[in-house]
């Protein structure tokens, strides 16, 4: 096959939303036909992605055509992956919530295929302003999708909060490329690294100004310290499937760029940043665990909490020049270790408010486990994993990240996170804790369990553990070693001429 | 324990603490509510009696279809490049151009298919 | 310096700054647009003059797609100030105060 064999799963989600695009304003197709061929692209494009897993590649499709702006190379087959399952969970797991509600056309399904495809994009981009066109494409795309149901008041303010923060980001990104352009007179992710060698003898402050601002812009996007306050307001006023969406996919393409350009480009201008990034590290752990612990809103917490996922996500990114392949690694395994928990956790929730659209707090939680067992053992299990329990994917996600910072040094930063982990079990378990130690239920009109969602949550749950405790059962059956193996493959495959 | 270590933590506690407190006080110290209404109107220091009537409604059509024209208008800049060079690039800077247009189109017949060109 | 390259990044980096003072202090939401617009057009200037300064021409392409980036962006803030504004009746952007942090707590 040629080099469109690269490009398919770009290709079919591209394809896909133009279609579901077309076909939005039929009126003789149901929107659970709709969402059947989203799917449909969805999977196609998966499939066309695995084919290439774990395979050591590195090609630049239709040089002649894209001139190397668009890359395809373990890295990003793994990376694809992970958003194509991403989308297809957010759609499964919103199966109940966007069925009932009117107000969820075809069209919305055409924008999670369009940010799917930018985040896709994103991941693949060699290039500087591709890599802008690609955030601006997925970000563009989840703006809607927050603001789409424009009757209820919640939804536009967060569409509008996010919109005005995210293109204030984006000009920063701008400035930035445009800095480090001044400096290096171009904006491809392999020459601007040659421009910086120290070799060439050249004044590269302007690049390290450049450099920084798309730090800045990275950090807004993945709601690290300074930039996290819009990330509570924005969760909390979206629909519940987009915030899912959100919270696990829009994070890991963002972290897949920013590592690709800082391990190919700024070997030189990270050693400038060390001191900043602790910084802001603490603060992020501090802010997040301070915010997590005030919220009484379930769905607040869950996003207050994410910002100290992030915390710990940029100790293993600190530490990537010291120890290098195993911190990317640690990053990656990581990531889907948080996009599993998160997503089963962000996706039950949605599945219980879907009848009534209920904002469930702690509260509303008492004495559940005597109504809906199953439910409750599958939320514990996601906040198991989500504190870091052994047994589950979040332990060993945590134990690559914590044992990376202490081999490079960094104790100060493996502390603080093992204090926020410490205090982070408090707002997990007091969820289970309710559940279990109340006796009389509060919460009525859960949905049964029956139907799509809570199949594929409970395979998520499934996951979960099996990825916490696989490889002690069944020897040969793909698990942590597996996707550790492939990880440190495609951190290589980013280094392949 | 190193002083470092002792101060981090030090720095994480007082944060937890701090940080709310900061928070509390965010509303006094911050920008504080306009009291003038000319801040809200579209030209602050402009025209402030206009001839004719100025406050008249339009229908949100207008702003529908203005922001169309705005989409679609701007997409002419990549014609630009293309035609300054379109001998050099032959066949292949015209189908790029079609698929371009096409893509275009397409986007296009979303519009009509919605519904947001009628005029009712 | 009238005829250098200085002059143009001088010009950029106050239309930047301008831009960027309108986004944190104005509240009508009108004009928070407006400065997004500013920046993102700062931003175009210098990539024009450096493009020309260096004898590259990728500069000024970078600049055109900027410019179509900033209408597909143009496109959502209108539609959104549209709805906001039949909403709220208001385009202070004071009275967006739905999801404000006290009202969880």
């Amino acid at each position: 096959m040629g080099d469109i064999s690269y490009l398919l799963p770009l290709l079919f989600v591209g394809v896909g939303a133009v279609v579901l695009m077309l076909l939005s304003y039929t009126k003789s197709l149901s929107i659970s036909s709709i969402a059947k061929i989203a799917l449909g692209f969805l999977v196609l494009a998966f499939i066309s992605n695995v084919y290439y897993f774990g395979e050591l590649h590195k090609v630049y499709p239709y040089e002649n055509v894209f001139f190397g702006m668009i890359v395809s190379d373990t890295y990003s087959v793994y990376f694809n992956s992970i958003l194509l399952v991403g989308a297809i969970a957010t759609i499964l797991i919103g199966w109940d919530y966007f069925r009932p509600d009117r107000r969820f056309t075809g069209e919305f399904f055409s924008l999670l295929l369009f940010s799917t495809f930018g985040m896709m994009l994103l991941v693949q981009s060699a290039e500087l302003l591709s890599a802008f066109i690609a955030l601006e494409i997925a970000s563009l795309s989840l703006y809607v999708m927050i603001g789409f149901q424009t009757d209820n008041i919640r939804r536009v303010e967060a569409s509008y909060r996010y919109l005005v923060l995210g293109s204030l980001s984006g000009v920063l990104f701008l400035f930035g490329t445009a800095l480090i352009y001044a400096s290096t007179k171009t904006t491809f992710l392999g020459n601007i690294g040659v421009e910086l060698l120290p070799q060439t003898g050249k004044d590269i402050s302007l690049a390290i100004g450049g450099a920084t601002l798309i730090l800045i812009t990275f950090l807004f996007k993945i709601s690290a310290f300074p930039f996290q306050n819009w990330t509570i307001d924005v969760y909390d006023g979206s629909p519940l499937p987009v915030s899912a969406y959100m919270a696990s996919t829009f994070k890991v393409a963002v972290f897949a760029f920013m590592l690709r350009f800082v391990a190919m480009d700024l070997g030189y201008i990270k050693d400038y940043w060390d001191g900043l990034l602790m910084g802001v590290i603490i603060l992020t752990l501090a802010y997040g665990t301070f915010l997590a612990l005030a919220q009484n809103n379930l769905k607040r917490m869950l996003a207050s909490s994410s910002i100290v996922h992030t915390g710990y996500l940029l100790i293993a990114f600190v530490s990537i020049d010291i120890i290098g392949e195993s911190a990317s690694s640690s990053i990656i395994y990581y990531l889907i270790a948080y996009f599993l928990s998160a997503m089963g956790a962000f996706g039950l929730i949605s599945y219980i408010s879907s009848s009534d659209k209920l904002r469930l707090t702690y509260e509303d939680f008492k004495g559940f486990s005597h109504v809906r067992p199953y439910m409750s053992a599958m939320l514990s299990i996601f906040m198991l994993s989500l504190a870091g329990l052994p047994g589950t994917i979040g332990f060993i996600g945590k134990f690559y990240i914590f044992s990376g910072a202490i081999e490079a040094g960094y104790t100060v930063l493996a502390t603080s996170a093992i204090l926020a982990t410490f205090i982070s079990i408090y707002y997990y378990f007091k969820l289970i804790a309710l559940m279990y130690f109340y006796p009389s239920p509060i919460l009525s009109n859960v949905p049964p369990l029956k139907g799509l969602p809570p199949i594929f949550i409970g395979f998520i749950a499934i996951a979960v553990l099996w990825g916490g405790i696989g490889n002690t059962f069944i020897a040969f059956f793909p698990s942590i070693d597996f996707l550790i193996d492939v990880a440190k493959l495609s951190h290589r495959s980013l280094f392949l001429q | 324990m190193s002083a470092q270590l002792v101060l981090s933590l030090s720095v994480v506690l007082i944060l937890a603490l701090g940080v709310p407190v900061l928070f509390l006080l965010s509303s006094k110290l911050g920008p504080q509510e306009s009291t003038k209404n000319s801040k809200n109107i579209p030209y602050e220091s402009g025209i402030t009696h206009c001839v004719g009537g100025c406050d008249n409604r339009f229908s949100v059509k207008f702003y529908l279809v203005a922001i169309l024209f705005v989409l679609f208008d701007v997409e002419i800049v990549f014609m630009f490049p293309w035609a300054v060079r379109v001998r050099e690039l032959g066949y292949f800077g015209l189908f790029e151009m079609f698929a371009f247009i096409a893509l275009l189109v397409l986007g296009l017949i979303y519009i009509y298919r919605s519904g947001a060109l009628k005029w009712q | 310096m009238s005829n250098s390259i200085t002059a143009y990044m001088f010009l950029a980096m106050l239309l930047l700054s301008i831009g960027f003072l309108g986004v944190i202090s104005r509240k009508n939401i009108f004009v928070i647009y407006m400065s997004i617009e500013l920046m993102l057009n700062a931003v175009n200037l210098m990539f024009v003059a450096l493009s020309r300064y260096n004898d590259l021409m990728s500069g000024q392409i970078i600049a055109m797609c900027i410019i179509a980036v900033a209408t597909a962006e143009a496109g959502i803030f209108l539609s959104l100030i549209v709805v906001l504004y039949r909403r709220k009746k208001s385009l202070d952007s004071d009275i967006f105060n739905t999801l404000s942090q006290k009202e969880a707590l």
